[in-house]
């Protein structure tokens, strides 16, 4: 049971972030509007202009993903540490109600990959919604209103 | 590529749910290594027309065609390709690339036609930079440079891809008139070392003199002055 809501609710943190991941390719397509008409006047395709925003988001996940792993595998190796400190500061027992004195954990390399390939997944299927709206775009209409 | 023609061409918007024609019947026709110049006040259509004869904008009736093809029967990727390889673009508010500098800005269409920019695009790039008497801002990013020079680094980057037709949408209209003289000399003698056809929009009867051919829109239509 617990392991399942373990595995839900890190599904949700996953869901999250590619959310986040979303809103940015969003944000940049709608700021770079103005390149890209530059850009398709000049002749560029839109695979090539969908490839930059797909690129962006995929370094953006990637670089996520490597932290997420480095920082999360830390602090479960000090989770020890973590707790004791956070009972230090907070001058009371964290774990008094529970059958348990200390944190279990195990680091399972195959969770860890699955994880990082779900995300990435999911981050690049989130780039890809606003970089195709960038081939919908009309260069005419963004240079007019300059 | 030897001619762009307009055959009956309307051209209107929508603006506040009211059509609003621009352009009616338009019939010209342009041959290779023409020159020409469409005039008008402010607002009677030019740029339009200058958007419609490179098919970044689509007509609400009638037909652009290049070489006798339909240009709206292209794909989208076609239609990248020609203004890739055969269509340059400068306007009148320069529009580079801010975060690039002029080298990198003037190389942009060779690396949109290899990615991977070889030394041959290198030279090139060096060439025009030192044609148009840019070699010592090659590395300023756009907001250094002066009107003029913004405008020599647009033209620049519309001619690197040896386009064979030019389309300049009031190049000068944002110059003073020492920048504007240096522009117009420019491109006229571009034009003449690089076989290109011209297709400027312009209310400078000076500049527009230089063309072989000019036209007039007056009231939505377009005829030969």
């Amino acid at each position: 049971m617990e392991k399942l809501i373990t595995t839900l609710l890190l599904f949700l943190i996953v869901i999250v972030a590619s959310f986040i991941i979303l809103s940015t390719v969003i944000m940049t397509v709608k700021s770079k509007e103005r390149e890209v008409g530059i850009l398709k006047t000049i002749g560029a395709k839109n695979n090539q202009l969908i490839s930059i925003f797909v690129i962006q988001g995929a370094l953006i996940s990637i670089i996520g993903i490597i932290l997420g792993v480095v920082l999360g595998l830390i602090g479960t190796v000090n989770v020890d540490n973590l707790v004791a400190f956070i009972e230090s500061i907070l001058q009371r027992n964290l774990l008094d109600q529970y059958f348990i004195n200390y944190f279990p954990y195990s680091i399972d390399g195959m969770q860890i990959m699955w994880i990082c390939l779900i995300s990435f997944l999911l981050s690049l299927l989130a780039t890809l919604i606003p970089a195709f709206k960038v081939s919908k775009l009309d260069p005419s209409e963004i240079l007019r209103y300059e | 590529m030897n001619n762009i023609s307009c055959e009956n061409i309307y051209k209107s918007f929508i603006h506040e749910n009211e059509e609003m024609s621009v352009l009616e019947n338009i019939n010209i026709s342009i041959n290779k290594k023409e020159t020409i110049a469409i005039t008008g006040p402010s607002g009677s259509g030019k740029s339009t027309m200058l958007q419609l004869l490179a098919g970044l904008d689509k007509p609400t009736k009638g037909n652009v065609s290049i070489d006798n093809q339909n240009i709206q029967s292209l794909s989208e990727l076609k239609k990248s390709e020609l203004r890739l390889n055969s269509f340059g673009f400068v306007y009148q508010f320069h529009h580079l690339l801010e975060d690039l500098n002029v080298f990198e800005n003037i190389l942009i269409p060779q690396q949109l036609q290899n990615i991977n920019a070889s030394k041959d695009s290198i030279d090139k790039v060096n060439h025009l930079l030192d044609d148009l008497g840019l070699t010592s801002r090659a590395t300023y990013l756009p907001w250094k440079l002066s009107g003029g020079e913004k405008q020599r680094v647009a033209i620049a980057r519309a001619i690197i891809n040896d386009p064979e037709f030019l389309f300049l949408d009031e190049p000068t209209g944002n110059l003073d008139d020492k920048n504007s003289e240096i522009v117009q000399d420019l491109i006229m003698s571009i034009a003449k070392e690089y076989d290109m056809t011209l297709i400027l929009s312009t209310h400078d009867k000076n500049f527009a003199n230089k063309m072989n051919t000019i036209y007039k829109i007056n009231n939505k239509t377009i005829n030969e002055v």
